[in-house]
C-alpha cells in the first residue's frame, strides 16, 4: 500500500476535525500499512468504537478517492499498538503456556514449565529503604520474611497510608529472596491486575492456567489489596490461590492502606486469614528519616543537599514520602534548568507555589474541620465553652495542629477557638505531646488528622 | 457579521511550542517540550494554573510534536468526561506519550479516579511519557483517592503563571499574525484595556475580529473593533 496514502487521509483529518478531536482519536492510532489493507490499531475498544462509529466514513471515503486503479485498500479496526502490532499482549497469567501438552503433570513440572514474570523493581532495595522509627516494626518484619520465606510470617501484612514505603519494602522482600535464590519464582503485582488478569482469562478461557500460574509461585506480593473491595468473583479466586500457598508453605505479602478488618467490601473469611500471620503498621516518617530521605535521593540524582536545605523541606513537607521526592524532584529539575547551586534561598524559591499551596490548604478552620469531622462533634462545639471530655480532646488536638501546621500566634489560635487564652493553647500543647507519647490510640489519632490535613 | 464559535474550535488549530509565549514559564515549557520531542528528563509532568494560561495548548502541542516524530499520542479532555467513559484509559500505556487534560473535571468521581490511578501506574512501569494538567495543585483538586493525590505529587510538578500584559500582547498580537491579520499595537492594547486580560475570552475576540475584518474587507483599526466588539 502507498505510504501517502495514509498521510493523505490524515490531513484531510486533520482539517475536519477540530484539534482536539484530532488529537483525542487520531493520533493515538497506530497504523499498519498492508498490501490491500489499511489497518489501525486503537489503544482499547472505547476508543475503536469511537473511531469506527464517528471517523471510519470519513476515513474509507479518502481510501476511495486516493484509489489509484489499483482498487480501495480494505479498512481494518484492531485493538492493538506498535508495540504489539506483530505479537498480541496478554500477561503470562492469561495467556495459554504450554502446558497443555501434558495431560497430568506434577506441581513442581508444571512450575518449572511456566514463565514467571516477577515485576520486581530492582531498584527498590533494602539498601535504598531509609529506615525509622516509623517504619521500624514493618522493615524488620520485612527482612525476616526475606530470610526465612514461608515461615512463620505468613502472610506478612504491611499496612499504612499513602507514599509510606509499603511498595518499597514488599520489592525489597523480593528481590532479595530472588538475590538468596536465583531460580525462586516470585509474582509481584497490583491487585488491580489480578483483577484484569482473571477477567481476561475468563475471556480467552483460560481460567485454569490462571490458577495454575498463580499457584505455581514460591511467593507472591499482592500490592493495594484495598482494591479487591466489592470484585467478589477475584476474592474467591484470590481466597482459593491464598488456600493453596498457605498449604505449600509458600510466602504470601499483601499491602493494604488500612488495616484489614477496616477494608469495606472484603470477605469476611479473607480479612481473618490476612490476620494470620503478622500485620505490621507503617506511619509516616518523622523529621530525622524524612531528612535522611531527601538526603539519600538526592544523591541517586547526582546531587549532593545540604542538611540546612534538607531540613527546610522536610519541616514543610510531612505527609508521605512521595511528596517528599516530588518537591525534591522540582528543586533539581529548576536547578538543572537554570544551572544554580542548591541553597536555601534557591530551595525556597523553586518550591514557593508549592508551598504557598500548602498554606492556603491548612488553615484554623480547616483544622476543625477536620477534626471535628474525625471525632464526630461539631465545629461549634470546638469553639463553644463546653469542657466536657469528649469535647475537651479534640479541641486541644485542633489546638496543637494549629500550632504545628499553621503560622498562627499562641493568641490568634486562643481566639479562633472561641476567644480562648493563649496560656490555654499553650497547655493543649504540652497536653497533647505528653498524651502522644504514653496514649498510643491518640498518637494514632494524631498520626492520621496530620497526614489528612497535609495531603 | 459576527460569529462566535465555542472555545476549542478552529482556534487551537495550530497549537504548536512555536507559537506559544512562555513569558515567566519557561522551565515549565522546556519541561514540556523535552517530554515531548522524548529528550529524556521526568518521564511524568504535571502542570497546574488557572484558566487561560496555556495549559491545553501546550497539551496539544505535545501531541502535534510526537506525532511529527512519527509517535502515537493521545490527548484526553477530561472536561468532556461526561461522554466519554474510563474504558479509553485502558491500554494508553501502550501508547507513546499521553496528555490528559482537565484532571479536576473528574474530582470525586470513584470509577475515573480509580482508573486514572491504575492508568499511573502502568504508565510508570512501562516508563510511558505522560503530561497530566489541572487547575489546582494535586492536593487542591478535590481528589477523593488519596492514592492519585500522592502520585499527582510523586511525579514533575509544575505551575503555570499568567501572562502579564507584555505577554499578552504579544500573544495576541502573534495569533493574529498566525491568522494572517496584521493588528497593530495599539489595537492589542485597546483590546487588553478595554475588553479582558483572559487569553481564552481574548482568542473569541480575534476570532470574531478575524470573521468580521474578512467579511467587510477592512483592517483592524480602533474605530472598526470598537464597531465589532462594541
Amino acid at each position: 500500500m502507498n505510504a501517502s496514502l495514509w498521510q493523505a487521509c490524515l490531513e484531510r483529518l486533520e482539517r475536519e476535525l477540530t484539534p482536539q478531536q484530532f488529537n483525542t482519536w487520531i493520533r493515538p492510532l497506530h497504523v499498519v500499512e498492508e498490501e490491500s489493507s489499511l489497518r489501525l490499531l486503537a489503544p482499547n475498544q472505547f476508543v475503536l468504537d469511537w473511531v469506527n462509529n464517528r471517523f471510519s466514513g470519513q476515513i474509507t471515503d479518502t481510501l476511495a478517492k486516493f484509489d489509484q486503479g489499483t482498487g480501495t485498500p480494505r479498512l481494518i479496526l484492531e485493538i492493538g499498538s506498535s508495540k504489539t502490532a506483530t505479537t498480541k499482549t496478554m500477561s503470562p497469567a492469561s495467556k495459554p503456556t504450554a502446558l497443555k501438552k501434558r495431560l497430568h503433570p506434577t506441581p513442581r513440572e508444571e512450575a518449572a514449565e511456566i514463565d514467571h514474570v516477577s515485576n520486581l523493581k530492582p531498584e527498590f532495595t533494602f539498601d535504598a529503604f531509609v529506615n525509622g522509627k516509623s517504619n521500624q516494626l514493618a522493615h524488620a518484619a520485612a527482612l525476616q520474611v526475606a530470610e526465612n520465606p514461608g515461615g512463620a510470617y505468613n502472610p506478612l501484612f504491611i499496612y499504612g497510608g499513602v507514599g509510606l514505603g509499603k511498595t518499597h519494602l514488599m520489592h525489597a522482600i523480593g528481590n532479595l529472596i530472588v538475590d538468596k535464590k536465583p531460580n525462586a519464582k516470585i509474582v509481584y503485582l497490583h491487585s488491580e491486575q489480578f483483577v484484569g488478569d482473571m477477567v481476561k482469562a475468563l475471556q480467552h478461557n483460560s481460567i485454569d492456567d490462571f490458577k495454575r500460574y498463580y499457584r505455581s509461585v514460591d511467593a507472591l506480593l499482592i500490592d493495594d489489596i484495598q482494591f479487591f473491595a466489592g470484585k467478589d468473583r477475584s476474592q474467591e479466586e484470590f481466597f482459593h490461590t491464598f488456600n493453596y500457598l498457605m498449604e505449600g508453605q509458600r510466602q504470601i505479602i499483601m499491602t493494604c492502606d488500612r488495616y484489614p478488618k477496616e477494608v469495606d467490601g472484603l470477605e469476611e473469611r479473607l480479612k481473618s486469614r490476612f490476620g494470620w500471620g503478622l500485620t505490621v503498621h507503617i506511619e509516616p516518617p518523622e523529621l530525622e528519616t524524612r531528612v535522611a530521605i531527601l538526603m539519600n535521593k538526592a544523591i541517586q540524582s547526582g546531587y549532593e543537599l545540604s542538611r540546612e536545605v534538607a531540613f527546610f523541606v522536610a519541616k514543610r513537607i510531612r505527609s508521605n514520602v512521595r511528596e517528599l521526592e516530588g518537591a525534591l524532584r522540582r528543586v533539581i529539575a529548576n536547578a538543572r534548568f537554570t544551572g544554580e547551586p542548591i541553597t536555601l534561598e534557591f530551595t525556597k524559591e523553586a518550591l514557593k507555589d508549592l508551598l504557598a499551596v500548602q498554606e492556603r490548604l491548612v488553615t484554623i478552620e480547616n483544622i476543625q474541620k477536620t477534626v471535628a469531622e474525625y471525632y464526630k462533634v461539631r465545629v461549634s462545639d470546638l469553639t463553644s465553652p463546653r469542657r466536657s471530655r469528649s469535647v475537651a480532646r479534640p479541641r486541644q488536638l485542633a489546638m496543637a495542629l494549629a500550632k504545628e501546621l499553621t503560622r498562627h500566634s499562641l493568641p490568634e489560635i486562643g481566639n479562633a477557638f472561641g476567644g480562648r487564652d493563649h496560656t490555654t493553647v499553650l497547655h493543649a500543647c504540652k497536653k497533647v505531646v505528653e498524651l502522644r507519647s504514653n496514649d498510643n490510640h491518640l498518637n494514632e489519632d494524631y498520626s492520621n488528622l496530620l497526614r489528612t490535613l497535609t495531603s | 457579521m459576527s460569529i462566535q464559535l465555542p472555545l476549542g474550535i478552529g482556534l487551537r488549530d495550530d497549537a504548536s511550542f512555536d507559537n506559544f509565549i512562555s513569558g515567566a514559564n519557561a522551565e515549565a515549557v522546556s519541561a514540556v517540550q523535552r517530554s515531548a520531542r522524548n529528550g529524556g528528563g521526568d518521564p511524568i509532568i504535571y502542570l497546574w494554573g488557572g484558566d487561560g494560561v496555556g495549559k491545553t495548548h501546550l497539551l496539544q502541542a505535545a501531541c502535534h510534536q510526537a506525532s511529527a516524530q512519527g509517535e502515537a499520542a493521545a490527548y484526553i479532555p477530561l472536561a468532556q468526561a461526561g461522554e466519554l467513559s474510563p474504558a479509553m484509559l485502558e491500554g494508553l500505556e501502550q501508547i507513546a506519550l499521553v496528555c490528559i487534560d482537565d484532571i479536576q473535571a473528574i474530582a470525586a468521581q470513584p470509577a475515573w479516579e480509580a482508573a486514572l490511578f491504575h492508568l499511573y501506574n502502568r504508565l510508570r512501569d512501562s516508563g510511558t511519557r505522560c503530561i497530566i494538567a489541572g487547575n489546582a495543585a494535586p492536593a487542591g483538586l478535590g481528589l477523593r483517592l488519596p492514592d492519585l493525590v500522592s502520585r499527582l505529587a510523586w511525579g514533575l510538578v509544575l505551575h503555570l503563571a499568567a501572562l502579564d500584559d507584555e505577554g499578552l500582547l504579544a500573544a495576541l498580537q502573534l495569533r493574529a499574525r498566525n491568522r494572517g491579520l496584521d493588528m497593530p499595537e495599539e489595537v492589542a492594547q485597546f483590546l487588553l484595556r478595554r475588553h479582558s486580560r483572559d487569553m481564552p475570552l481574548l482568542f473569541t475576540l480575534l476570532d470574531r475580529l478575524d470573521h468580521a475584518s474578512l467579511a467587510a474587507q477592512r483592517r483592524l483599526t480602533i474605530p472598526f473593533v470598537k464597531d465589532v466588539v462594541g
